[in-house]
This record gives C-alpha cells, structure tokens and sequence, in this order.
C-alpha cells in the first residue's frame, strides 16, 4: 500500500495536522446537531481525510464500508428526458459523489439524488437524532436519521447547479446533511456559502510536513539524512499528499539514502520544464508548433489545461527577468479566463505560448539587439 | 502561342499567370517541346526545362514581357481572339497590384480597343433574342441527343476499348451457343471468355453510346434495362422485373424456355441485353446483383452491363462474371475537338481555348460539356473564355466545397480580392471543420503582411493575433452552442477564420517540407483524450472501490500516477523475477489495478521523446507477470465495482454494484458482507446487450460451471441482501448492464465504466 | 406589496410575519403561499397557483431585479442593511439566551463582519459556538466567517508596495496555501486601496478596475492563484507608476 494512504488518520483522534480542527468537529457531531458543512482550502491538505474521520466518528466503523456504484438516473427535463450515470461511494448512511463530473448536467445530479434519499426517508422522523450505542465496541455516539450526502468539487459546479443546490438544501435539510468539499470557496455561491459552516483547512506548514514524514519514516523504520525531509517538504509547496508521494517516490527510486540525493518531480512536471525550455531557447513558428505537439500530450494524457497553464508559467517566471513578469502573469491569467470560458483548451495554451514568445522576442531583441 | 509556366513569378502566382494567357488566347502546356513558343520564368533557373528550351531555342519569356507580348497581341488581334475591353481591364487590374504608374497608358489602350468592339452585354441582349426565336423554331433535341456519336469512330476515346467490345459481342454466339454443352463448364473459369461483359467509367463519356453502337452494328436488337426499372430479387429473376412489351421475350432468351424446341437462331433477331446502371441497384433490388449472376450464368444472349464505379461493395461478385472493359475520361484535346465540330455545326463562335476550359472543367463528362455549352448558347453566340469560367465557377458553387478546398482559397493568392461575404461563405461551408483546419495550419504560413521582418518580430506578433482570434472563435463556439446564440455565427467564423487568414495568410504557401494543409489534430486528440479519460476512470472506480484511497480522479492522476507507475515497474526490473512478480501482484490486488488498469498507468504515462515506462523490463519478466496476476484471479479477493447484468427488463437502469469484501465486524446496519472473489480480466464485452432471456439461460450455466470450479462469489444487490452468481472477467471497452431484478441470476462482470460526457 | 433590501434584513421574516397576523395560524396554510426564487418554476406556476390568492407580498434583493410594471404596481417598502446598534442588542439578546459569552471587540467584529445581515451575524455567532465553545473571541468570529485576518491582506499589499515581484508572489502563494477565497482577498484589498492616503487617484482608479475585472473573472471560473497574482502585479505596477501596457519597441 502506499504510504498517503496506510499512515492517513483514520479517526479525529489520530489527526496529526489540523489537530485543533479536528478537535472542534468532534465537539460539534457529539454535543451538537451537525449543521451543513464547507471545507474549503488547497488540494492536499486534508479535507478528504477530515471529511471520512468526521463521518467515522459520526457513524462508526460503518462509515468505512463503501460501495462504489455507478449510478444512473432517469430525468425529466421539460421536453426531454436526460440519461445521467455517476459513480458513487456509499455506505449505509452517507453518500459521496462528485456532481460536476456531469458535466452541463450537474443540476439534475444535485436535485435528483437529494430527493431520491429524501423520498427513502421516514417523513416523520425529521432528522432526530438519538443515542445509540454500538455494542461491539462500547461507543456511544450519535445516530443521525439523515443522510449525509458528501458533494466534492463544488467550486467546479455551475451556476445553475449551485442554484438547485441552494433550494435543496432548503428543503430537504431534514433529510440529509450536505457536507461540500472544494479547493476555493470564491467559486461557491454566496446563498450556499451562507447556508453552511464553513471550515477552512489550510494547508499545512512546512515544519509539520516535517514532522509527518519523519513519523513515517519512523513507522517504516528508514533511515533518514538531515535535511532530507525538509528539502521534501519544501518541493511539496505545502501539499502534504505530495510530501508523502515524493518521499516514497525517493526511496523506491534509491536506498538508502544519500543527502543530496534528487527529489524526482512528477513526470508531467519535468514535460512541462521541458516546454518551458523549448520556449526560451527559441521564438519562432516552428517551435511553436512544436510546442503544440508537446502540448497536445500533456492534454492527452488527461493533465487538466489549466494546471499545464500555471505549472508553465512556474517553470517561466523561474527564468524571467522581473521587468517580464508582470507582463506575463497578466497573459497567463487572461488565457487562462478564456480557456474557461472556451472549450479547446490547446488554442488558449498555445495562444498564451505565441503571446509570450512574440513578448519574450521583442524583449530580446530590445535588449540584446 | 504556346507557352509554358516554369517558375513562380514574384508578381503573379501560377494561376493568375495561366489565366491571363488562356484568356489573351494563349495555351499553357506543362513540358517545353518543338511547337512551344515560349517559356515563361523569372530568371535563368536552370532545371530541366530550361535546359531543354534551350536546346530547342524556345523563348525566354520574363513577366514583363508577357505583359508586353499581351498588349500587344491585343492590338493586333482584336477579331477572333478574345481581346476585348475585357481583357484590357484584366490586364490593367493585374498590373495594378505592382505598378501605379502604368495604369494609365493602359486605360488608353482600353479605351481605343474598346471602339472595335460592340459592348459584350449589349451583344448579349440582341444574340439572346435572336436565339429566342432561333430555339423556338428548331427542334426540341438537345445537343447531346442530336450529336450523339452514330459510329463508333465518333466515339471519342476509349477506341481500343470499342473494339473490344465489338469483338467480345461478335463471338458471343460462336462462344457460348454453337459449341453446345461440352464448354460451359470451362468457360466459367476461362478469362478471355466471360457471357458478360462489364462498362465501367465516370458518367458522360460513352459508355452507353459504345455499348448500343456496338450491338447495333452487328445487327443486335437491344433491350435496355436501367435503373428506373425495378430489378429486384424479389421479382424472383430479372426478366420478371422488366416492365413493358419485351417482358415475355426477354424471359424466352434468357433463359432460353422457347429456344428448347427451336434452335434455329437466323429466325430470332439476335438480341443483347444492357443493364445500364448496374451499380444503382438500391435496397428496392434488393439480392439484384445475385440475380443478375444467375442470369448471366443461364443466359442464352450477351449481357453487357454499365456501372461507374468498378469497385463498388455491391459489384465485387458480379465482376466475376464480366469482362471487365473500364473507360477512361478523353482528354481535353479530344473534347475540345468534338466540341468545335458541334460548336461549328451550330453556328458557334467560340474559342479554342475556352473549349479546351470547357473541356477541362467538366471533368470528362462529354454530356456536361455539351450541355453546358449548348446552355451558353441560348444567351449569346460568341463564347469567350472568361464566360466558360464564369459558368463553370457559378455552378461549381452550388457544389460542395471541401473544407480543405474553403482552406485553400482563404489562404491562396486570390483572397484579397474575394469579398467578405464570400469569405464567410467559405468559412461557414463547414463550420467545423474549416476553423480547425485553419488553427492546424496557420502557423505555417509565411504571412505577406509581413514586410520587413529580419528579426521575425512582426511575424511572431502576428501569430498571437492570429492564436488569439482562434481563441476567441472558441469562446463564441461555446456561446453559440452551449447557449445557443446562434446570431453569433458570423462572429465565430470571422474570428476563427478570416482574422487569423488575415494575420497569416500567404502568398509563398506554407513552408516545411510538407507544403499542404494538414488536417485538423484537435479531432483526433480530443477523441484519444475521452478515451483515455474513460480509462483513467475506470482505474479511479477500482481505486474508490478499494477502499484503499479516496481521492478524486483528478488527483489520482497529477499526483498519484507516477508512483503508482514505479510501484509497479521498479521492482520488475530490479528485483529478481518471482520476487518482482509477487510484490507487483500484490500490490496490484491492493489497490484493484487489473492488467487493463496497468496498461493505462503506463500509457498516460508516455511523453513523447521520454523513456519508455516499461524500459529496462525484460519481457520474460513481463510475461511471468500476466500469468501471475491471471493465476491470482481464481482465489482473487479483489474489491471491485461491478457490473450486475440481470437479463429481462431492456430498459431498466443500469446497475453496478461493488463487491464489498470486508468480513463484516459489528456495526449498524451493515449488509451481509462476505468474502467475494473477483477478478476482472479479459472477458468478451458483451455484458451490455444482454436482454433476451437466452442469455439469462447461458448466464445460469456459467454460474453454474463456475460454480463447479469452485470460485465462490457473492455479490451484494443493493435492494436484495442476497447473494450468488459469479461472473466472468472483463475486458475494456464497454462494461455490463443490469437491470434490477430481484432475482438473484446476478451475473456481475467486470468493469469499464463507460462514462458520458 | 414589494419588500426590497440587502439580505439579511428582514424581508421574508417581516413578510411571513404579517401573513401570520392577517390570518392567524389556522387560515394561514389556505391563505399563503410561499414560493422562493429557486423553486422550480416558470410562467405557468405563477399563472396557476398565483392567481389562485388574493394578496401576495413580493420580496426582491434589489429594486432593478423587478421589471417596472411590476413595481408600480407594489407599494413598496424599503429595508434598509441594519445599524450596529440594532444588531448589537439583538445579538447581546441571542447570547443571553443561549448563554454565550461575547466580550466587546467580538460584539463589534460581529457586526462589522456581517455588514449588516443580521442573518449573516446570527449564524456566525451560532457557528462560532459550535466550533469554540461558548466563550467567543475576535478571532474565532472571523476565522468562522471566513473573512481574511488584516495582517495577511496587509502583508500582500505591503509586498507590492515595495516592487518586488517575488515578494509578491511568496504572498500570493502564501493566501492560497492559507485558502483564503481570493475573492474575499480583492473586497478587503478595496476597502484598503480606497482608503488610502497615500495614492493618488489615478492609481486607486486603475486598481480599482483590476480588482473589478479579476473579480469577474473568478465569477467565470477563472483559477484563484492566477488571478489573485495578475492583480498582485497590476498594483505593483500602479504603486509604483510603472505604465500600464507593456511595449517594447
């Protein structure tokens, strides 16, 4: 198994980051009536993890059974009826699902699958809640009779779904509690921002980066360098979940290990530094369309284009003269606005590509004639 | 004047060059030879055909001084050839685009030419009323009637072809009839000796002319059978399709019942029948091609059947049968010449070379010729070039023009002087397919625009205008689509097409080695890249199903992929075989990666110019691996979403369900969970069409021959807590469908989510 | 009648409250009909089931989002954001009732973080108790309202004050690591840009439109990091008059 996930705190108790969060939603299921909840904060922080230890010491070990299923729904949109089909991981009292892989149609998702648990639920219980305890292993905690219904990546809902969202809530808050997921909460509308807890996890420190790895490294009995932990932690940019994956990826690549030893980057990682290169070493048409080609793998191979976009201007700005890079941050974010708004995600990279290299050109040739 | 277009000149491209000649009377020809006047080219270039104009003391001619040499054959031609106005305007035009100062000498020149001539459109007026009257007293025949070829010397072209046919008609009999029963055996099988033959060729040039000519100078009688006679098999045989008088006597020779008492073939006219059109045979004849055969195989007269395309789906067992005698399309000379003959015979002025234009635009179809210029006739009686051009462009309009086509004229020389709306209309001709082709190509063109660009700033610059325009195109797309804005259409087409043609367009075409428009990637990436996410998919589901992970898919392939890769490659090339093999197997059932999962990490993980993820493995080692990982998937407990295919309702929704395999320990409300066994593998994919209750039948005897091999499976149905069935694996591509059912014949199988986007 | 105002202020509450007296508890299901701005309905919902009732109160976010015959054909009343007054007493109410312990920084953070929701307030303050506990402090308000601590916007804007463009970029990174929303970064950058002392208008102007344009932008979808950056650098270059477009010629 790999290390992110064998050392991933399965209870609120075992939270080594975030331990104080951690702390607070367990006071907030136990003592308190659960309300809607945001988590919100970079990727690789650790909302996911916190989300499944909240469920757990919400329902117990039953929280981990999931079943994964791909789900499908009939649905009637005025004129025409919709096929929907989504995956969902399931277990007796929560459902977890990620509506925006629907697509244009993760309005229907969000309504759908509420009412769907709202109809298989008693209608006079009205989300009561009592105390049961498991006789098994003697805790006691709450039974809730709603659903919990775990949405992720709801920063990438549309408008329309963030609408439908907001009415559901409002009507079927009895039934299930809404626990959303998402990496920026700007992209939440406000109705639903308002409508729920919000918990911010941000991403931890690079000293507590530290201090997980050595654990594991502990765990795995490895011997570690100094310094080495806090070289991986910095390459993380204060993701965890990298961390974790760059220190395994160092020691199947080589151990024991040395000090100085190379932090690999992740494959699309050195591609793009290769782009990035190519676009420096030369400006011309026919580099550009080679770049294309390049680009085209990227996308091909399933990176999303607005990652290859920044993680491009990463490996840019790195080389850039200072007068330069305001100018191509601003092409960057401009570029990467239409993308969004576009749908070919290539001519909007290789728009931004032309851009810089038609800047970069006539920097070049300003400054060193 | 003969002359021959070498090099490109800086000032006119090829085409515009070859118009004004053709239509100063002048013919271009592509090889210099004895009768060749001149050879136009920039400078002494050297290549084979000025080395040959040399030797043959051909002319050099220079740009210059074939804007010289027209103006003055404009002077001293101004009857026959067709100089006129015109064409000192043409020329005046021409000019313009280099030199200013000329156009005036030039205007004078129109100005006296244009004395001689009487105004075409006026011409046009009063020829069009004398025609008026001029049609309504003649007969009613159109020209390809009344000109059709009465021997078979007229036929133009294809001669060798014709006698041919005369040949093969002429021993028909003795071949097939006289030499009685002993041969028929033989002359199935024997090449040179086929009772049908086949005339095959693009429409108009002869085919069925030849095939009557022929028969009916050998004294055949001929009944024709064509495409709007029902010939279906249906009609059980052929005779019984063909309608009219001749249906009895058709039937009697062919299948030669009434011959049986008389074989005296003198009293019977020898008859041939033609099944024109052979090739058209639609749904409605359905089994026709089959019949004909058998026909042919009975039949007591020639067949001679006409198709234009030889190698049509539909004819490949009838060409067995035949005689195969394609025809070829006459050349332009050919046609020009008979059309002259007509031209003249009607009382026609029309130019050589506008016939040679004609002759060469109709694409070998004789009877398009002639209509075309028996059409141009009713108008005006003295035919010029440019009225052939003008012809043949405004019907070729009506045409499709190819997206590639719509490219090549955005892009080619002529554009600035195509109109905007002509712009947009070859822009929109395919509104897909035209933006792509652009975005494919336009960074290969060496822009006009660009003057003096040493440094190649200007160009560079000009192609993020061009790259954002593009974009731009793709965002009213998306309005246009996903919002259905249609009013933005234009929009979407001048940003997508015409702005960066603007920006790009060039008269040196494109540079590189491979000087053509190449098709649109972004079609054939973006269709691998939905793929490839469907598979990426299908690794998250087993991923989720694990339980090992909970990331989203998203994550598992930025961050997560790469380990996983040298997870599973690292130890196949470290570590020695079964060892390897064992750790990979094992690591694989953790995580619910099966051998389609595997082959997905290391496609996405291919970037071109990097190395190989499987390098370094030898293929022993891979090999021991898929059968380690196939010897696992008996006693495999492998977590799994799964397909449950329940056979019955068609319409049902679709329900997989996972296995769920952890022994359960206490808890509310947890189904009854028990060990399953899975394994996902090769499997045919056939799981998604299962309705009819004869698969539900072969299903219950699988389960019940896995059963007897001892894989134990249960499946956990979400409604029903019950449990059974087992399934065979699966492979990629499409995954099983189920229909709830409460009955337990579960047949779960494999997964390949096949995801909608 | 036509309710207008900010959220938060009381429409709906005062709404459903005069129904209620009208008709008493009894007649009240019979004789109201609620239907919310979500609800799944078009031209034929408000045909059918509204003219089925006599009096109807509408409540609307802003007066523009009401066509004109609609509005004149309302009495329309106008509800105004609340006072910090009202909103102090009425959550020093609230906390005695729930036996909550507010001291007077978080009293006045509450209100100024709710600018005038008193929706908004209530529910900060019962989140707050939810995850702190019934003692409440400052800072345990604003970190359940999501509203960004001044030392980060500060230290941001401080960054592209001094002209270091990497400097403004550790901070840029630092907000996102953080997960701060970006667009709660550019609202707070506002209130500091126009209140500044120390820039001219022309620069607060050309900020300012950035900050408007960046924030249509995430309204679109547009990547947080991206964005927040391109801002960082058009203030960089407005305080320290760099010129606008970029040229090189």
């Amino acid at each position: 198994m790999l290390w992110v996930d064998k050392y991933r705190p399965k209870t609120l108790d075992q939270v080594l980051v975030h331990q104080d969060i951690a702390q607070n939603l367990k006071k907030l299921v136990t003592e308190e009536d659960c309300p809607h909840l945001l988590f919100y904060g970079p990727s690789g922080s650790g909302k996911k993890t916190l989300i499944m230890a909240l469920l757990r010491q919400i329902f117990g070990s039953s929280a981990e059974k999931v079943k994964v299923e791909n789900k499908t729904w009939k649905v009637d949109a005025g004129s025409r009826t919709i096929d929907l089909e989504l995956t969902t991981l399931s277990s007796t009292n929560h459902v977890e699902l990620s509506p925006s892989d629907a697509g244009f149609q993760d309005r229907y998702i969000v309504q759908e699958i509420i009412k769907e648990m709202a109809k298989n639920r008693p209608i006079d219980t009205k989300g009561r809640k009592g105390v049961l305890v498991n006789l098994v292993s003697g805790n006691a905690y709450l039974a809730y009779d709603a659903i919990f219904l775990v949405l992720n990546e709801v920063d990438k809902l549309s408008r329309e779904a963030q609408h439908s969202l907001r009415r559901t809530m409002e009507k079927y808050s009895a039934y299930c509690r809404l626990i959303l997921c998402c990496n920026s909460s700007s992209k939440v509308s406000e109705a639903i921002r308002s409508r729920c807890l919000n918990v911010r996890i941000n991403a931890p420190t690079e000293e507590q980066i530290v201090k997980v790895l050595e654990f594991i490294g502990k765990k795995e009995g490895l011997q570690i360098p100094s310094g080495f932990t806090a070289r991986i932690a910095e390459k993380s940019n204060r993701s965890l979940r990298r961390a974790i994956l760059s220190f395994e990826t160092c020691r199947v690549q080589q151990y024991p290990f040395t000090s100085n030893q190379a932090i690999p980057p992740m494959d699309w990682e050195e591609y793009i530094f290769e782009i990035a290169s190519d676009i420096m070493k030369e400006q011309s048409p026919k580099r550009l369309y080679q770049v294309r080609q390049k680009l085209y793998e990227l996308l091909v191979n399933c990176i999303p284009p607005e990652i290859i976009l920044k993680r491009l201007l990463y490996e840019l700005l790195k080389k850039l003269d200072a007068e330069l890079k305001h100018e191509v941050c601003r092409w960057a974010a401009y570029y990467e606005h239409r993308m969004r708004l576009g749908q070919k995600a290539i001519f909007h990279i290789e728009a931004f590509v032309a851009k810089f290299m038609s800047i970069y050109k006539s920097f070049l040739i300003a400054t060193f004639g | 004047m003969d002359l021959v277009n070498m090099s490109l000149a800086s000032r006119l491209e090829r085409e515009e060059a070859e118009d004004l000649i053709k239509r100063h009377g002048g013919r271009v020809i592509g090889s210099v030879s004895k009768k060749t006047n001149y050879l136009l080219c920039d400078e002494d270039i050297g290549g084979r055909k000025s080395e040959k104009a040399k030797e043959l003391g051909t002319l050099f001619l220079s740009e210059d001084g074939l804007f010289d040499l027209i103006r003055v054959s404009s002077h001293a031609k101004p009857k026959q050839r067709s100089k006129k106005s015109v064409d000192d305007a043409d020329v005046s035009q021409s000019k313009k685009i280099m030199h200013k100062t000329e156009i005036k000498s030039t205007i004078q020149l129109t100005n006296s030419a244009s004395k001689n001539v009487a105004n075409k459109s006026l011409a046009s007026g009063a020829n069009l009323d004398r025609k008026m009257i001029q049609t309504a007293q003649h007969s009613a025949l159109t020209w390809t009637e009344k000109y059709r070829p009465r021997v078979p010397n007229d036929i133009i072209g294809n001669q060798s072809l014709v006698k041919q046919l005369h040949d093969w008609l002429e021993r028909w009999h003795e071949q097939f009839l006289d030499t009685g029963n002993k041969k028929k055996g033989k002359t199935a099988n024997d090449s040179g000796a086929k009772k049908a033959v086949l005339l095959s060729g693009t429409p108009g040039i002869g085919k069925t002319t030849s095939a009557k000519l022929v028969s009916q100078m050998l004294g055949f009688q001929t009944i024709e059978v064509n495409a709007s006679d029902s010939r279906g098999k249906a009609d059980a045989k052929i005779e019984k399709g063909i309608r009219g008088s001749n249906a009895n006597s058709i039937k009697e020779l062919v299948s030669n019942e009434a011959l049986s008492a008389n074989l005296d073939w003198t009293k019977h006219p020898k008859t041939v029948l033609i099944m024109d059109e052979v090739d058209g045979m639609s749904a409605g004849d359905r089994g026709g091609i089959a019949g004909l055969i058998s026909s042919i195989k009975i039949s007591k007269i020639p067949i001679i059947c006409i198709c234009n395309d030889r190698y049509s789906q539909k004819l490949k067992s009838l060409v067995n049968y035949c005689l195969l005698l394609s025809f070829r399309k006459p050349t332009k000379q050919q046609k020009a010449k008979r059309l002259m003959q007509v031209a003249t015979a009607e009382g026609l002025q029309v130019n050589e070379i506008a016939l040679e234009e004609l002759a060469e635009r109709v694409n070998g179809d004789m009877r398009m010729a002639l209509n075309q210029l028996q059409y141009m006739s009713l108008s005006m009686s003295v035919i010029k070039y440019d009225d052939v051009r003008q012809r043949l462009l405004t019907s070729a309009k009506d045409e499709d023009i190819s997206p590639f086509t719509a490219v090549d004229k955005l892009f080619g020389f002529n554009v600035g002087k195509l109109r905007m709306d002509e712009r947009i209309d070859l822009s929109m001709s395919d509104p897909d397919l035209v933006p792509l082709l652009i975005q494919e190509n336009y960074v290969n063109y060496r822009p006009s625009t660009v003057s003096k660009d040493d440094n190649g700033i200007k160009r560079m610059s000009s192609i993020a205008c061009a790259a954002e325009s593009i974009g731009d195109g793709d965002i009213f797309n998306v309005q246009i689509r996903k919002y259905r804005q249609w009013q933005l259409s234009q929009n979407s087409a001048l940003s997508s097409c015409i702005i960066p043609n603007v920006f790009c367009f060039s008269d040196l075409g494109i540079e590189g080695e491979r000087n053509f428009n190449r098709f649109g990637g972004w079609l054939g990436k973006n269709s691998t890249l939905g793929k490839n996410m469907r598979f990426l998919e299908d690794l998250h589901v087993h991923f989720l199903a694990s339980r090992e992970s909970n990331s989203g898919r998203g994550t598992l392939r930025i961050e997560y992929l790469t380990l996983l890769l040298k997870r599973l490659t690292e130890p196949l090339r470290v570590l020695p075989k079964d060892e390897a093999v064992r750790e990979v197997v094992d690591f694989m059932n953790t995580y619910s990666i099966n051998q389609d999962d595997f082959d997905t990490i290391v496609e996405l993980s291919k970037f071109k110019g990097c190395p190989d993820p499987l390098g370094g493995i030898p293929s022993a080692v891979k090999a021991a691996l898929t059968r380690a990982y196939k010897e696992g998937s008996k006693s495999r407990m492998v977590r799994a979403a799964d397909f449950v295919s329940l056979p019955g309702i068609k319409k049902a929704p679709k329900r997989r369900i996972a296995a769920i395999l952890e022994p359960s320990d206490g808890g509310l409300g947890e189904n009854n969970d028990e060990v399953t066994a899975e394994s996902e593998e090769e499997n045919p994919s056939d799981a998604e069409d299962l309705e009819d209750s004869t698969v539900g039948e072969k299903l219950q005897k699988e389960l019940q021959s896995l059963n007897k091999k001892g894989v134990q499976v249960h499946l956990d149905l979400k409604d029903s807590g019950k449990l059974s069935a087992k399934k065979p694996p699966i492979g990629r591509g499409k995954g099983g469908s189920g229909a709830t059912d409460k009955k337990n014949t579960a047949r779960g199988s494999g997964i390949s989510a096949k995801r909608k986007r | 009648m036509l309710f207008y105002g900010p959220p938060g202020t009381g429409k709906t509450t005062t709404a459903l409250a005069i129904a209620h007296q009208l008709f008493g508890p009894e007649l009240y299901k019979s004789r109201v009909l609620e239907l919310n701005a979500s609800d799944d309905r078009g031209i034929n919902v408000v045909r059918t089931k509204i003219k089925g009732f006599a009096a109807v109160a509408v409540g609307s976010g802003q007066r523009q989002g009401i066509i004109e015959p609609l509005a004149s054909r309302c009495a329309k009343f106008r509800f105004k954001p609340l006072s910090e007054e009202i909103m102090s007493s009425r959550i020093t109410y609230i906390c005695n009732q729930e036996g909550l312990n507010l001291d007077a920084e978080a009293l006045s953070t509450i209100s100024s973080i709710s600018q005038g929701d008193l929706r908004r307030a209530i529910t900060y303050l019962q989140s707050a108790a939810r995850l702190f506990g019934s003692s409440i402090s400052s800072k345990d308000l604003i970190s359940v309202s999501g509203v960004i601590p001044q030392e980060v916007v500060d230290a941001l804007f401080a960054a592209c004050k001094s002209g270091n463009f990497d400097l403004a970029n550790k901070e840029v990174n630092n907000v996102i690591a953080e997960g701060y929303p970006v667009s709660q970064m550019f609202s707070q950058l506002f209130d500091i840009i126009v209140e500044a002392d120390d820039l001219s208008d022309e620069q607060k102007a050309r900020i300012c439109r950035k900050l408007g344009e960046a924030d249509k932008c995430l309204v679109d979808g547009a990547d947080e990091y991206l964005q927040l950056l391109d801002v960082a650098g058009s203030t960089m270059r407005a305080l320290c008059n760099m010129p606008e477009e970029f040229s090189y010629n």
